[in-house]
């Protein structure tokens, strides 16, 4: 037992310096992919044919697409187009992408849930159409898209260890080579989920409190 | 591009065989979760919770890994197929079983008094009043989960289940064929949900009609 | 219904009224006095087969109060709402401080907003923007639409505060006000961006008639400025007193236009008369 928690603590820091990787992969998708997202939240409601199409046509396929593939077709795929990118990079820009298609189903609804009076009140105050998303229907959208938003987060932290895949260092990466050169797989794999769990259940809780609190504020 | 898609073809029965599977286990194993979350007993309520929440709060990919490397080599031989739809399956019990939950609490409590008042059984009250009515609850949320565990499935072809990703890694790296079999192979997926999306719309639309609330 | 002081209060509004739309003074007064400040020609508005209006033509002066009345459902929000292009007529034209639009033509934004900026809507469940206090409600639109700066803005809304009676709540948000209050902060907002027509669509009917009444009496002022109003209103007391002209509508047409003592007492048409007695027997 004593040896066990011994070489236990050895792959802490190999294990805390992947966990680290794998939430800075989180930190780039949620800084490229919620903008992207609240632009496709917009634009697959415009008025505009086109653009309402093929925003809609991206978000399903973002949606559709299994993560893994996407990962895999930035990586090994795009290179033979000409496009190469470091893994890390790559793994960035695919997981953004589906952020994107995600969180703007999440945003559509939460801008959809403005009451249309206000916009109509902003329209007969003179308000240019631009004003009115970015003073009355964005904030309010996104203040009650937050919960959602959040529990996406969480979810999208189990989804940055496909970056495995294509040979990010991230926590599980540091975990599978660390059972490679030692065979300890179930000890340093089960090491490996005790991390994603010291992260994902607390930041779960946190969630769902906040949902909580905000649809007690929201019934008010 | 025909030749890629035959390829990936021969992925889709493997696909289909890791999704269904590791959907009816977690079907079968969410009921007993689900029973212990609302048993009276503190203790069962925290052991049911614990592992609801350790199944989901681990990637299921890192779970797959645990039981292809870390079990399926030492105790239990279990192959890449064998692995991944226990995997998947468990890590399913735990969504499903939350989704069960959230169609008890759906369901009006006077349903369940009504069937003890009128002398019935507590299992035959729960086994005809108000599974129907839950599982009529139940079958939006759980087809949506049905399909997002169809893209799951893919983590399979990380320990070498011949699934559609599997295909379209291999044929890609063989070929060099560069975009073409990751976004077909995205088509298939989904492709493969719509039936699934249509299947749940009849079914839903028959329970509606039976179990009219 | 009190006629002494219906006569009062009306002597009170023939008097010569002045343009007092813009806070500040600056804006243009409407130039040809003779002209309708409103002209409503031949409007059609549908709502998919359902034909809510049906060929109205009216022509308003500056400076008059007029109340539309009438059974729900006869079209007098549509009618209100194709003032400031809310909804949009199928056919017909409209024409507000000069500016026209006919139906089916394209519209640029510019255009559309300069419309709505010479109109001021109040609507019957308020609007306000509630993630706002009721001080930024007011000032946002003067930056935005009148390209003020957010020190101008501010002193002009604690003005407005000041003129409906809220200069205490100008940190409070929307939830923390009194529907009453709300409305009057939606007032504010409306003159704020200095409109030379105010368009009030119900605006006491989501209210506790106590609570009208505050708002009722912000009206009663601003009409004895002589702001041009057009109020759709289920409150005949307050058409009767304050009004200039009443129109009552009914399946979508006028069918019944005039000053209060005419139209309240000799009502012409028998859907009209009825439509009052219905009224009456409620108050």
């Amino acid at each position: 037992m004593m040896e066990t928690l011994t070489t236990w603590w050895g792959w802490v820091p190999q294990l805390a310096a992947g966990l680290w990787v794998s939430t800075q992969l989180l930190f780039w998708c949620l800084l490229f992919g919620l903008p992207a997202g609240l632009v496709l939240a917009l634009t697959s409601s415009s008025a505009m044919r086109a653009v309402r199409w093929s925003s809609i046509v991206l978000v399903e396929i973002g949606r559709g697409a299994p993560a893994l593939v996407v990962l895999q077709m930035v990586y090994f795929g795009l290179p033979t187009v000409g496009l190469t990118f470091a893994p890390f990079l790559s793994g960035a820009i695919a997981l953004s992408l589906t952020t994107a298609a995600y969180t703007s189903e999440i945003l559509r609804a939460g801008l959809q849930s403005v009451p249309y009076g206000e916009v109509e009140a902003a329209m007969a105050l003179g308000m240019r159409r631009r004003d009115t998303l970015r003073y009355v229907v964005i904030p309010q959208g996104i203040m009650v898209a937050i919960p959602a938003l959040l529990g996406f987060a969480v979810l999208m932290f189990q989804v940055t260890s496909l970056a495995f895949t294509i040979a990010i260092p991230e926590l599980l990466s540091r975990a599978y080579r660390i059972g490679a050169s030692n065979f300890r797989y179930l000890d340093v794999l089960t090491a490996a989920g005790v991390f994603y769990l010291a992260v994902i259940l607390p930041f779960g809780w946190l969630v769902s409190h906040i949902e909580q609190r905000m649809s007690r504020h929201l019934t008010k | 591009m025909t030749e890629t898609l035959q390829t990936l073809l021969t992925g889709v029965p493997w696909t289909i065989a890791v999704t269904s599977l590791a959907f009816a286990i977690g079907a079968v194993l969410g009921i007993p979760l689900v029973l212990m979350r609302r048993s009276k007993s503190f203790l069962l309520r925290l052991l049911s919770r614990t592992v609801i929440d350790v199944l989901r709060g681990i990637p299921p990919i890192v779970w797959l890994f645990i039981l292809f490397f870390g079990i399926g080599t030492s105790a239990v031989e279990l192959n890449p197929f064998e692995a991944s739809v226990i995997g998947l399956g468990l890590v399913s019990a735990a969504y499903l079983a939350e989704i069960y939950r959230s169609g008890f609490l759906a369901v009006h409590f006077g349903q369940a008094e009504a069937a003890t008042a009128l002398g019935m059984s507590k299992p035959d009250a729960l086994a005809l009043i108000l599974a129907p009515q839950v599982m009529r609850v139940a079958i939006p949320p759980a087809t949506t989960y049905l399909i997002s565990l169809l893209k799951d499935s893919a983590v399979a072809s990380t320990i070498g289940v011949s699934d559609i990703s599997f295909r379209a890694f291999q044929h890609a790296q063989s070929s060099g064929g560069g975009l073409t079999p990751f976004m077909l192979a995205a088509v298939l997926y989904i492709l493969l949900s719509i039936p699934v999306v249509w299947l749940s719309r009849s079914v839903d639309a028959r329970l509606r009609k039976r179990v009219s609330r | 219904m009190d006629v002494q002081r219906t006569k009062r209060s009306r002597a009170k509004l023939e008097k010569p009224l002045t343009a007092t739309a813009a806070v500040d003074g600056s804006k243009q007064p409407f130039a040809d006095q003779e002209k309708p400040i409103v002209k409503l020609s031949n409007i059609v508005v549908e709502y998919g087969r359902h034909r809510a209006v049906n060929n109205v033509s009216l022509d308003i002066q500056r400076g008059n109060v007029v109340a539309i009345v009438g059974p729900s459902g006869a079209g007098k929000s549509t009618l209100l709402r194709s003032i400031n292009l809310l909804e949009r007529p199928v056919s017909g034209s409209i024409e507000v401080c000069g500016r026209r639009f006919d139906a089916g033509a394209p519209i640029a934004e510019r255009t559309l907003m300069d419309l709505r900026r010479s109109t001021g809507m109040v609507f019957q469940s308020f609007n306000l923007f509630p993630h706002m206090t009721a001080r930024r409600n007011i000032s946002l639109p003067q930056q935005r639409v009148l390209g003020l700066s957010r020190a101008d803005a501010d002193a002009r809304t604690d003005q407005l505060l000041a003129r409906v009676k809220l200069s205490a709540k100008a940190g409070s948000f929307p939830s923390q006000l009194s529907g009453g209050q709300q409305q009057r902060v939606a007032i504010a907002r409306a003159l704020a961006i200095g409109p030379e027509v105010m368009l009030f669509d119900e605006p006491t009917s989501a209210l506790d008639p106590e609570l009208g009444l505050e708002v009722l009496a912000v009206m009663r002022e601003l009409a004895a400025e002589g702001m041009t109003m057009i109020v759709v209103t289920h409150e005949i007391t307050f058409a009767a007193d304050v009004a200039h002209r009443i129109l009552v509508m009914a399946d979508g047409a006028v069918i019944e236009d005039g000053p209060p003592s005419s139209v309240l007492k000799n009502p012409t048409s028998p859907r009209s008369r009825e439509f009052f007695r219905a009224i009456l027997d409620r108050q």
